[in-house]
């Protein structure tokens, strides 16, 4: 391989670059150089190599998603996949699909704190509640003329 | 899960800044599981996902905005120069999205969730107990896995915050909709009234 885990890390400096994939809530990259042994545990799992784990929470379909993340993140993740064993030589074709497939490890328990909600009601929601909330602090004691007014025009939805 | 050919892995200065973003932080844990945890651990997945009202206890934490529990039984061969390994043992992992300090969310967990948290590591290796928090939180952290990279799209925003905005939001929709047809004097009553209703959301 090309690239140390330090090269990686450093590639990950690159500020919210899954702010590409609008669908995702929160995402990750682990690098994994070993499990630890617990001094219970009888045998030692030596796993060879590091390796890389990306998890992500985002809405809809996996596959989509998958196709979202090849095309949009086409010069990201080849520099971030690129490091990794098997990963096809150019990652933003579509083997990279295939690639990340293939790694999947199925998730046996999700548990999410509002689990119907889009991205998108997240953060409309979260916009509302900022501009209610200033709206409310701005406007005590305002007449009720004023107030009528600056509610219809400044708290559309 | 993909191989990275360097066994030299992310070193511990800055380690908790990597593992926050804005309000988010980041939880990632390994840990080895016993042979029974292979069929314990589905089961209880299973009875998890089944059964309504079963994760009610993650709710009531109300600084978690999602957790997610896999049992990895083998590890993706990807071929040479990547090492076949067989794993000896499953391996239980385990990720959290949530605010507040580490040392809290913790101990929220121990106390509110004692016999579910048995269920999740107790077939795991060297699993001291919940209770009383102090091993228990030794334990975690001797199988975190710091991330390299953590991404929040909301990295101001706390899950409380996330859940008050997601019940406000429909309610000054619904006022704005009304307000159209009140006079001044009535939306005044309105808006006071609704300030007084909502007020733990704001």
């Amino acid at each position: 391989m090309r690239t140390s885990c330090a090269t990686v890390s450093r590639d990950f400096a690159i500020p919210a670059v899954l702010a590409k994939l609008p669908r995702t809530h929160f995402g990750r990259w682990v690098i994994v150089p070993s499990f630890v042994k617990d001094p219970t545990e009888p045998k030692e799992n030596d796993l060879g190599c590091s390796y890389l784990l990306f998890s992500s929470t985002f809405d809809g379909p996996l596959d989509s998603y998958v196709d979202e993340l090849c095309s949009q993140l086409a010069p990201e993740a080849e520099r971030i996949w690129g490091c990794c064993i098997g990963c096809p030589e150019s990652a933003g074709r579509p083997g990279l699909k295939a690639y990340l497939l293939h790694n999947q490890i199925e998730t046996g328990l999700f548990f999410s704190a509002y689990p119907t909600t889009s991205l998108e009601t997240v953060k409309e929601s979260l916009h509302t509640r900022e501009q209610t909330i200033a709206f409310a602090t701005r406007t005590q004691g305002m007449e009720p003329a004023a107030l009528h007014k600056a509610f219809l025009e400044e708290l559309r939805s | 899960m993909t191989v990275v050919r360097s066994p030299s892995g992310p070193g511990t200065a800055g380690a908790a800044d990597r593992d926050v973003d804005g309000q988010a932080v980041a939880l990632t844990t390994f840990s080895s599981v016993k042979w029974w945890g292979r069929v314990e651990l589905p089961l209880f997945f299973a009875y998890l996902r089944l059964r309504r009202g079963s994760l009610s206890a993650l709710r009531q934490l109300s600084f978690i905005h999602s957790a997610r529990w896999a049992l990895i039984r083998r590890i993706p061969y990807n071929g040479p120069p990547q090492p076949r390994r067989r794993l000896r043992c499953p391996h239980l992992f385990f990720e959290s999205n949530f605010n507040g300090g580490w040392e809290e969310y913790i101990d929220a967990f121990s106390y509110v969730l004692p016999s579910g948290m048995w269920g999740f590591w107790g077939s795991s290796y060297g699993y001291p107990g919940s209770l009383p928090a102090g091993p228990f939180k030794a334990y975690i952290k001797r199988n975190q896995v710091v991330a390299s990279h953590y991404y929040s799209a909301y990295p101001e925003a706390t899950a409380t915050m996330v859940l008050a905005a997601l019940e406000l939001a429909p309610k000054v929709a619904a006022l704005h909709k009304r307000a159209g047809d009140m006079s001044p004097e009535e939306f005044a009553t309105a808006w006071k009234e609704f300030l007084t209703d909502f007020q733990p959301w704001l």
